[in-house]
């Protein structure tokens, strides 16, 4: 474990405490930003720059991004009023298990050896080969999953008056 | 024309406004051609005609202005801004202007003065940056020329002395050439009594006439050139 | 001899911070000089002479405008979000250094070499969006709101043609592939590291522009559109929006965003040169020289067209990147690779 793997670590989780923390939502969304960074630090140290870059330009760039202006555009920055516990706590207990069972199944998954796919050449290349071929399914599933947000988020604006490029900024 | 000829035809009307402002930054950069004025270090050219306050004219010949302070300027200024005094001084026949007050903040640049001036001592200035900390604009335009003032009556008292003396001289030969005339005609009228009784000395006293009109005609000459010497420069007096 | 520069540095523990410091001594001395050319650009397309007062030719004018920027007080205005209001001028600043170290000055000047280079530049423009954002909601004010929100809207609007834009020209270098000097072997190319990107125009003696005419267009537009720059300065348009985002902003802190916003101009101009005008290449001088020129160049026809085009309107704005812009540049790129693939 190298030092800088320790600086995105921090900075990852930093952002992460930051995003749950804050009061403030509009603040929330600069830490989940802050800490979107940091996992792109952690991508780095793993030596995949291009999953680090992606994380960068599509989660900070374009999803933080839209998250912010969905904040802005609501007018709703800071609510002062108190939730009740029973609804805080289900939550808890949903993240748990969210969280759990991820880790459930990532500890049993078996990955492939890691020095092996860091020297392999080209590894960008595998990438979009495997995602047009083998993964071509689940690729074009998620493609009309987004085509439908899209479409979606239009029609819903679309209900009331003006207002056209903010869905168009969604589609964003 | 459709939708992309159109486009097209807008693009070309960006590209054709790109020509004109780099055509304009060319001939700044290149021709080295700015339309700005580094003021406090390049003056303006001003034209010809520029109005800005009125002064006296100081003429080369006499190196000072000649007004006679008539009073026109005064009498005709439609704003009241001209207050002037002076008369006669002495030593000289001339009249000549003592004190002349011009007030700016009260003109209008009309230039009725400048046309009533009968001396043609008036003109506008090319007075251009005038600031001030009151409202009191009142100048006296004389001030200027106080100090050629003496030396002008002096010169003046010469001229007038001299064209007096001329005068004087002529009015004398005008005189002589009357009595001479008389004297030659009494003496024609005496030859003429006497014509019958002998012949005296007659062609001495007729050449001498002519010699004595000759001088006077001598000495006016100059006196004449002197005297309208006012009326010379004003032609050229533009000039500052 | 290390190739790169970056190996020469790795070998030192101050490498990081001798290479952060004469990137941002660089810079510096860019963005003075960048302002001092615009407006003396300004003034000689209208006739003006711009500064003259301060040093040769009013070079030095910049520089005393930067002294009085930091002797100025920086004011915090009453009601700001603080930790937004202050950390905004810093996240604006920090990607555009990023950004830079990235080119290839020349063959062998290249601060970080990185296979994903261009995509890099890009990224580190969506971190500087956020910046925006964050300013213009931590100063709790309306014109500085309203700038960061249109700012934002165009700045990720125009991203997208920008992207496929350069990404034409990416599968364009893909198809070329070239070989190295050096070995004289075949290598792939990767079309999404700059150096291969001028390496391809180099090789093949052709630069992109002529390759992709359109693509440099839509390109161009697009860049000037992200830089916030005329006729597409509607964030900062003064006559409805005072400033913009940085409205509130004084002293040190605006003249970071001032400083983010010209090398802004100064990166989207090197990537320009990178993409579509053949890098380094160029006969007699040195490399660094021909692609500082060529940049300078570049930066030179943003600032004509600032002083000759007036302000589009927002709607325009957004109509022209959604309607005309980014239909085009995706037939572009479908064009693009329909071609690389039959060749």
């Amino acid at each position: 474990m190298s030092y800088d793997f320790a600086i995105a670590a921090v900075v990852t989780l930093a952002g992460a405490l930051l995003a749950i923390s804050q009061a403030n939502i509009l603040h929330a969304v600069f830490g989940l930003a802050i800490s979107l960074v940091g996992v792109a630090g952690i991508f780095f140290t793993l030596n995949s720059p291009f999953v680090a870059i992606m994380e960068v330009l599509i989660y900070v760039g374009g999803i933080a991004v839209t998250m912010i202006f969905a904040v802005m555009l609501s007018s709703v920055t800071n609510p002062q009023e108190k939730e009740n516990v029973g609804r805080r706590l289900m939550a808890a207990v949903a993240a748990g298990t969210f969280f759990v069972g991820g880790a459930l199944v990532l500890h049993h998954a078996e990955f492939a050896d890691g020095k092996e796919l860091l020297n392999s050449e080209h590894s960008l290349q595998a990438v979009g080969v495997n995602l047009l071929n083998r993964y071509n399914l689940a690729f074009e599933t998620l493609s009309v999953v987004l085509l439908l947000a899209i479409v979606g988020a239009i029609v819903i604006v679309r209900k009331e008056p003006a207002m056209p490029a903010d869905a168009e900024e969604e589609a964003a | 024309m459709g939708y992309f000829g159109k486009v097209l035809s807008g693009f070309g009307s960006l590209l054709t406004g790109m020509r004109i402002t780099f055509s304009q930054f060319a001939k700044t950069f290149f021709g080295r051609k700015n339309v700005t004025l580094q003021y406090p270090k390049e003056q303006p050219k001003l034209a010809p005609a520029f109005r800005s306050a009125i002064k006296l004219i100081r003429f080369e010949e006499t190196g000072t202005h000649d007004c006679v302070a008539c009073k026109a300027c005064e009498r005709i200024c439609p704003s009241y801004c001209i207050k002037l005094s002076g008369g006669k001084v002495e030593g000289i026949k001339k009249k000549r202007v003592a004190e002349f007050e011009m007030d700016f903040s009260l003109c209008s640049l009309c230039g009725l003065c400048i046309d009533a001036c009968p001396t043609d001592t008036l003109e506008y200035s090319k007075v251009y940056e005038e600031a001030g900390y009151n409202r009191d604009w009142r100048v006296d335009l004389v001030a200027e020329f106080r100090e050629y003032e003496a030396e002008f009556v002096e010169k003046q008292r010469v001229i007038e002395e001299k064209a007096a003396t001329a005068k004087k001289a002529k009015a004398e030969a005008a005189k002589k050439a009357k009595e001479a005339k008389k004297a030659k005609e009494a003496e024609k009228a005496k030859e003429a009594e006497a014509e019958a009784a002998d012949t005296a000395e007659k062609p001495d006293t007729a050449e001498k006439p002519p010699a004595l009109e000759a001088k006077p005609a001598k000495a006016d000459a100059p006196a004449k050139a002197e005297v309208p010497t006012a009326e010379v420069p004003t032609a050229e007096a533009p000039k500052s | 001899m290390p190739e790169t520069l970056s190996q020469l540095l790795d070998d030192s523990v101050l490498a990081m911070p001798i290479a952060a410091g004469l990137i941002m001594g660089a810079l510096t001395i860019n963005v003075l000089m960048l302002v001092w050319a615009e407006r003396k650009v300004s003034a000689w397309i209208q006739r003006r002479m711009g500064p003259t007062e301060v040093g040769p030719f009013g070079l030095l004018q910049t520089l005393a405008d930067m002294l009085k920027l930091i002797s100025k007080q920086l004011i915090t205005p009453s009601n700001v979000d603080k930790p937004l209001f202050h950390l905004a001028p810093l996240l604006a600043f920090a990607p555009v250094i990023a950004a830079v170290a990235l080119m290839p000055f020349s063959k062998s000047l290249i601060l970080v070499q990185n296979d994903f280079g261009l995509l890099f530049v890009f990224a580190f423009g969506g971190i500087a969006v956020i910046a925006i954002f964050m300013a213009g909601w931590g100063s709790n004010n309306k014109y500085a709101l309203l700038g960061a929100i249109r700012s934002v809207a165009q700045s990720i609007s125009y991203e997208i043609p920008l992207i496929l834009s350069a990404l034409s020209v990416v599968l364009v270098v893909n198809a070329m592939g070239f070989t190295l000097a050096s070995g004289g072997s075949i290598v792939v190319a990767n079309g999404l590291d700059l150096s291969h990107i001028v390496m391809a125009q180099d090789q093949h003696g052709l630069w992109f522009v002529l390759v992709q005419p359109i693509a440099a267009i839509i390109y161009f537009i697009s860049a000037l559109a992200e830089t916030n720059r005329a006729p597409f300065d509607i964030p900062e348009a003064e006559s409805e929006l005072v400033a913009g985002f940085h409205t509130e902003y004084s002293g040190m802190r605006f003249s970071m965003f001032f400083f983010a916003e010209y090398t802004n101009m100064l990166i989207v101009s090197m990537l320009a040169v990178v993409l579509f005008f053949g890098g380094w290449d160029g006969p007699v001088l040195p490399g660094p020289l021909w692609f500082f020129l060529k940049s300078y160049m570049v930066i030179f026809v943003m600032m004509w067209v600032r002083w000759t085009f007036p302000r589009l309107r927002f709607d325009q704005l957004m109509t022209f990147c959604w309607k005309v812009m980014i239909p085009l540049s995706i037939l572009n790129l479908l064009a693009t690779a329909f071609v690389v693939a039959v060749l």
